[in-house]
């Protein structure tokens, strides 16, 4: 992959490996709470954050990143679905992104795409994805902590860690804490509807 | 592609973007704590959880650890003992926390120099020791900022005022 490409590939996998470490730690009835009055549920980010990137990269450089079929309005209902469908919502939409990035090398990012019927170059259409990606996905894990209290596994350097994690030297690039996440054997609470 | 000097601008672009800079997703760090009380910063939302006033600081010392390694400096360091999340509040005084967000502004200032000082051909080599390209690096700490961000537009909401 090319460099340019490759580090905000790296940074949206580190995203998506918080994320789902965050999702995988709750259980189906948590998945619908919120923190506050009015406030967005995890579904209800997720729902946002994977229809925002469905419709941004599906025929990302062919067609509107606006699709028509897109109804943003829609992300933001209340809504309870099962951490599996969560999941089918979350992997289309990550997976049309990845896919899109997939194809792209450095030479790419200086040609355009649309979005909202205005030209942008390549490499800025992805900085602000990352932008709103990690910006959704920190809230996330803030209500998925917030959700499960004392039960947490830490995403990152535990409370207290910073010195042993310092003198082992650690990898901390993007794609090596994206794979730190991902062999976690992070698990949800026992009773979930989606385990049965 | 080689790197071009433009890509030294998209860099300082998107760190500002996510620091200070108005950002098309919304709320960018800097913007997340404008009005902020030191009460509200210091605030938990539970027992061992962060408040608003230690992701500043936080975001603040990742901004120097990307510093130093862009620059591979072994001079100066991190104004504050310890590493990585710093008990805050001291004390909880408009002073204290006007202080911590100093800290934060200086970290951001003297980062988005040393990223403006880059040779454009270095952007895509790793610095000495380093892991990770320049580039990388700068992507991978002004991602940092719009995490934390979104976490203290939670927080705020949560906060008693």
């Amino acid at each position: 992959m090319s460099p340019h490409v490759e580090a905000i590939a790296d940074e949206f996998a580190r995203y998506k490996a918080l994320g789902e470490a965050a999702i995988a730690q709750l259980s189906d009835e948590e998945l619908v709470v919120t923190a506050s009055d009015g406030g967005n549920s995890i579904i209800t980010i997720v729902w946002h954050l994977a229809g925002n990137l469905e419709s941004r990269f599906t025929d990302f450089r062919t067609s509107d990143g606006e699709k028509p079929w897109r109804d943003r309005d829609d992300e933001f209902v209340l809504r309870n679905v099962t951490k599996t469908a969560l999941l089918e919502k979350w992997e289309r939409g990550w997976g049309a992104l990845l896919a899109a990035v997939g194809q792209l090398s450095d030479p790419d990012l200086l040609q355009t795409v649309t979005i909202r019927r205005q030209q942008l170059r390549i490499d800025q259409a992805l900085q602000r994805s990352l932008a709103h990606t990690a910006y959704h996905i920190g809230q996330i894990v803030f209500l998925a902590k917030q959700i499960r209290s004392g039960g947490w596994q830490c995403l990152s350097i535990p409370l207290g860690g910073s010195a042993a994690h310092n003198v082992r030297g650690a990898d901390e690039s993007a794609k090596a804490h994206a794979r730190m996440l991902e062999s976690h054997s992070i698990q949800p609470p026992p009773t979930t509807r989606s385990s049965s | 592609m080689s790197a071009e000097p433009s890509d030294q601008n998209e860099l300082l672009f998107l760190i500002d973007t996510a620091y200070n800079r108005v950002s098309w997703h919304g709320t960018n760090l800097r913007g997340s704590i404008r009005g902020v009380s030191p009460r509200q910063a210091a605030w938990r939302p539970g027992r061992g959880r962060h408040n608003i006033w230690e992701l500043v600081v936080h975001a603040a010392y990742w901004k120097y650890v990307a510093w130093r390694r862009l620059t591979s400096s072994t001079r100066g360091s991190f104004p504050l003992d310890g590493s990585n999340w710093f008990v805050r509040p001291q004390q909880i005084t408009l002073q204290a926390w006007r202080a911590d967000v100093a800290l934060l502004e200086r970290m951001h200032r003297t980062l988005r120099d040393a990223v403006a000082d880059l040779e454009p051909r270095d952007l895509d080599r790793k610095p000495l020791k380093g892991k990770t390209t320049r580039r990388a690096l700068v992507t991978g700490v002004a991602a940092h900022d719009f995490y934390h961000a979104g976490q203290i537009q939670l927080l705020k909401r949560l906060a008693p005022r």
